[in-house]
């Protein structure tokens, strides 16, 4: 009776050979990607060769050994940094250069330099991909001029340093399947913080990701579909188990995919909960992203009248701008949301009030108490209230005098 | 006391909201029904924040000031009256909703492996919802529009103790300090004065508390989901898979945690109508097709493009009160749309100093890496694709087609201002596509379930069916053989 109940499909039998193609799915999946991926040989049998911080030289730039790491604060003449080192490798054998750093700035011209003993006068260069503030490994299996013994790597910066770029290393991989798939699965579990554009976008994991773990959801879910349909097709059993199997692999990859969501939003609570947890609402503002521009309007505010006034607000930075604006209201508010413009002169009238945040071109002359802008005319104004980098004013009268 | 009186804030407007849904027209009590009483929490919601927004409006015109008691008593009477009207008919199922909604809780009734997946989904639900609360209720107003179009708003209205014009650059200029100013000027009042409710009952301004109406959003949307799934006859783990499916996407998640944002709101309210129209397509209670068309109204209330998802909505309305003709008259409105955008491509009308004419710019590779690879929807959009295709003739059903015709709409809508970048403009859709798709996800994610259900149902039908020919073609030769030995049977 019981064989008898498996032969006509029962949903164990079924759930048992839908798991099974779905394990086969994964591994398949997995393969097939490394397959496509993989540059060079799959289990290579040379092993990485790892530079330290220590074995690399600052050719252009300033910065210094700061425990394991080279700490680069400033440019060269031309803003550029350049680190190098000697190598000896065969480039075959090591298609893959992974630099350890952080804090790389946002958008930057990262390239690696490299010579090679077939043409040793050449230096050759290829982009680095940047993500969350650390370059990715970089694959030159294709890259024509990765030939021959490669003599010499360098790391060049193009872009101006905004804050000290922390080098730890680099290493030249073989890149078998192994770091391949090792890779990607780095980029799934990358932490992916709140940013202004995670409304906007989640990407799920690191920025730049080779391949998306929805696509390899879907495509071991689709693979486990079929393998089971086939299998159930040879062992001429029932269909009807179909639209198990579908959701089945639906569910199972939305759950692993939500997991990992899940994960990196609890590393982001927690992130979160350190920065806010015990503060009042007056200590979460100072700690937050915009805090010192907050302390700047809390003191403005105890200077402007207690009654919404018409206030200008001007700053280079659109965030600032609109963010300074936010923190004045219900004060009436005036800024220009899409351009960083001071307000004209005729719209002022004698007892509004301007803040000026982080704004270049703004003069004032505290003997005549007179205030200017980008090289204008000036209005009658006076200081109420000086910050770092901010001001408020306040307009005694209306036009300007040239 | 902070806590209470932000418990007070919530859970007034909810009642006011949750009286209303029960308090509709039908004949049938709600909260008999499966999932009535989630329906009616999720739903009485947002029904309370219309009847929250709506009232304020009200004193504002009447030159009122706010006060957490000209606010709070009017909308304390009108959820007791509401409840007074609902009461006959809906109490004496109460008792056994509330014990059946512990039972469903306690996963009475359920065993083996669907017992520990009912037990995952909901501990899984509860987590994201623990972590979303913590990341609401501890970090300040954070995300770009929350503060340039909407909480500049809340802040002055609750400051102000009333509305006040928002208006236009020149208009501010040229005013004498009544009127105020921020980049929409234009933007709906309804979420800011949300808002302000909750900081004039704090007593103060709070951007970090105010924003727990989108946590409890996320929240009721969820419970929502759920009720109609119920309604609709899906078993309970699976209504809950597919609440799961339909909020666990991380954008949705993101734009609770990130308060602030109308798109969360605009989703809900467009999934509210769409699951009430379907539910008046099943029912035909009067009940279900007012709050349709109540969810419907508040849409330009929440936000600018609210107006156009309205017309987004039409086919779907078309479809439930017309039903013999509807699908011809939703197709005939499909194609007016499509015709009226291909001539606007070959065109250029000037209106109103505007030119009205728009370019087709598609970014099929950013559409492509925003819906199917990036993990803004998890597998949604591949399930979206799977249903069609699977349950194309399942969408015939007449009681699908409206939720099913809203869903294309919808799409449609989102396919036009992803492709004619103008209209992003026309319309004050913002340049992300996703959040376009965001409106419609929750109800997709519903469809989606229920077109697996019908699906899962006709293959189950035509297995019994084809098994029981089998049965019967095995007894055929039998009784032939039976037949035979019956004496004088060959005679």
């Amino acid at each position: 009776m019981h064989r008898r109940a498996r032969r006509e499909g029962q949903p164990v039998s079924n759930a048992a050979r839908f798991g099974v193609s779905a394990a086969v799915a994964i591994l398949l999946v997995a393969l097939g990607y490394a397959a496509i991926a993989t540059p060079g040989a799959w289990f290579p049998r040379q092993e990485p060769v790892a530079w330290s911080a220590r074995q690399l030289t600052l050719v252009r730039g300033a910065g210094g050994l700061v425990g394991d790491e080279l700490v680069l604060t400033a440019g060269g003449p031309d803003g550029s940094v350049l680190i190098s080192l000697d190598s000896d490798l065969r480039s075959d054998q090591y298609p893959g250069i992974a630099w350890a750093a952080i804090d790389v700035p946002e958008g930057a011209d990262l390239r690696l330099l490299w010579r090679s003993d077939v043409a040793p006068t050449r230096v050759n260069s290829a982009r680095i991909p940047v993500e969350s503030g650390r370059p990715l490994p970089l694959v030159l299996a294709d890259n024509p001029a990765w030939v021959g013994r490669v003599k010499g790597l360098a790391l060049f910066v193009g872009t101006r340093l905004d804050k000290p770029l922390h080098v730890r290393g680099v290493v030249a991989k073989p890149m078998g399947a192994l770091d391949v798939l090792g890779d990607r699965a780095r980029e799934w579990l990358a932490y992916e913080a709140w940013t202004g554009e995670s409304v906007n976008e989640i990407t799920g994991g690191a920025d730049v990701q080779d391949l998306p773990l929805p696509l390899f959801a879907a495509a071991a879910g689709a693979l486990a579909v079929a393998l089971w349909a086939l299998w159930t097709r040879f062992a001429r059993r029932s269909f009807a188990w179909l639209p198990f199997a579908v959701l089945a692999a639906f569910a199972a990859g939305t759950a692993v995919l939500d997991a990992r969501f899940s994960w990196n939003l609890a590393r982001q609570a927690a992130e979160t909960s350190a920065r806010y947890r015990n503060l009042d609402l007056r200590e979460k503002h100072l700690a937050a992203e915009d805090g010192p521009l907050f302390a700047f309007v809390e003191k403005a505010r105890t200077v402007l009248p207690a009654a919404p006034a018409r206030v200008f607000v001007a700053a280079d930075a659109h965030y600032l701008r609109s963010r300074a604006a936010y923190h004045l209201y219900p004060h009436n508010v005036f800024h220009d949301p899409g351009r960083d413009a001071m307000p004209r002169t005729d719209l002022l009238r004698p007892g509004d009030w301007l803040v000026v945040y982080k704004r270049r071109g703004v003069q004032y002359d505290s003997a005549t108490k007179r205030l200017r802008w980008d090289g204008g005319a000036s209005v009658a104004a006076t200081l109420a209230l000086a910050g770092e980098g901010a001001a408020l004013f306040r307009v005694e009268a209306a036009g300007a005098a040239p | 006391m902070t806590w209470f009186a932000l418990a007070v804030a919530v859970l007034l407007p909810w009642a006011g909201g949750v009286t209303l849904v029960l308090a509709m027209p039908r004949k049938v009590s709600l909260l008999e029904q499966e999932g009535g009483l989630a329906w009616a929490l999720g739903a009485g919601w947002f029904a309370g924040i219309l009847l929250l927004t709506l009232w304020m409006r009200s004193l504002a015109q009447a030159g009122v000031p706010f006060g957490a008691l000209t606010i709070g008593a009017p909308l304390f009477v009108a959820a007791a009256a509401l409840g007074a009207l609902a009461r006959a008919r809906e109490q004496p199922a109460l008792r056994e909703a509330l014990t059946g909604a512990l039972r469903l809780l306690r996963g009475d009734g359920v065993a083996g492996w669907r017992r520990i997946a009912w037990f995952a989904l909901l501990g899984w639900l509860a987590a994201r919802a623990l972590l979303l609360f913590s990341e609401v209720t501890l970090r300040p107003l954070y995300p770009w529009e929350g503060w340039t179009i909407w909480a500049t708003k809340a802040r002055v209205y609750y400051e102000m103790g009333t509305l006040v014009p928002f208006v236009a650059a020149d208009a501010w200029a040229a005013s004498s300090g009544g009127a105020w100013f921020d980049a929409s000027p234009g933007a709906p009042a309804t979420l800011p004065l949300v808002a302000a409710w909750i900081c004039t009952v704090l007593g103060h301004y709070d951007d970090v508390l105010m924003n727990l109406p989108w946590w409890i959003a996320g929240v009721a949307l969820a419970l929502a989901l759920f009720g109609a799934l119920r309604q609709a006859g899906v078993e309970p783990l699976a209504a809950l898979a597919g609440t799961w499916l339909a909020v666990s996407p991380p954008l949705l998640s993101a734009h609770i945690a990130l308060a602030g944002y109308a798109d969360i709101f605009l989703a809900a309210f467009v999934t509210l109508a769409a699951l009430c129209l379907y539910r008046y397509s099943m029912s035909r209670a009067p009940g279900d097709l007012v709050l349709a068309l109540v969810f419907t109204a508040a849409l330009p209330l929440v936000k600018g493009a609210g107006t156009v998802w309205v017309a987004a909505l039409l086919p779907g309305f078309v479809a439930t009160l017309l039903p013999a003709r509807g699908g011809r008259i939703a197709a005939i409105l499909f194609g007016v749309a499509a015709a009226v955008v291909v001539v606007l491509t070959r065109t250029s009308m000037p209106l109103a100093g505007h030119v009205l004419h728009l370019d087709f710019a598609p970014q099929w590779t950013a559409l492509g890496q925003r819906m199917l690879l990036l993990d803004n929807w998890h597998l949604l959009w591949y399930a979206a694709v799977a249903a069609i295709v699977a349950g194309a003739r399942t969408l015939r059903a007449s009681a699908l087609r409206p939720p099913a015709l809203i869903v294309a709409g919808g799409i449609a809508y989102a396919f036009i201002v992803f492709a004619f970048p103008a209209a992003r403009g026309w319309f004050g859709e913002p340049a992300s596509a996703n959040r376009t798709f965001l409106v419609v996800a929750p109800l997709t994610a519903a469809l989606v379930v229920l077109i697996a259900r019908e699906w899962a149902a006709r293959i189950e039908v035509a297995r019994s069916e084809v098994e029981r020919a089998d049965a019967a073609a095995a007894q055929a030769p039998r009784a032939e053989a039976a037949l035979a030995e019956t004496p004088g049977a060959g005679a």
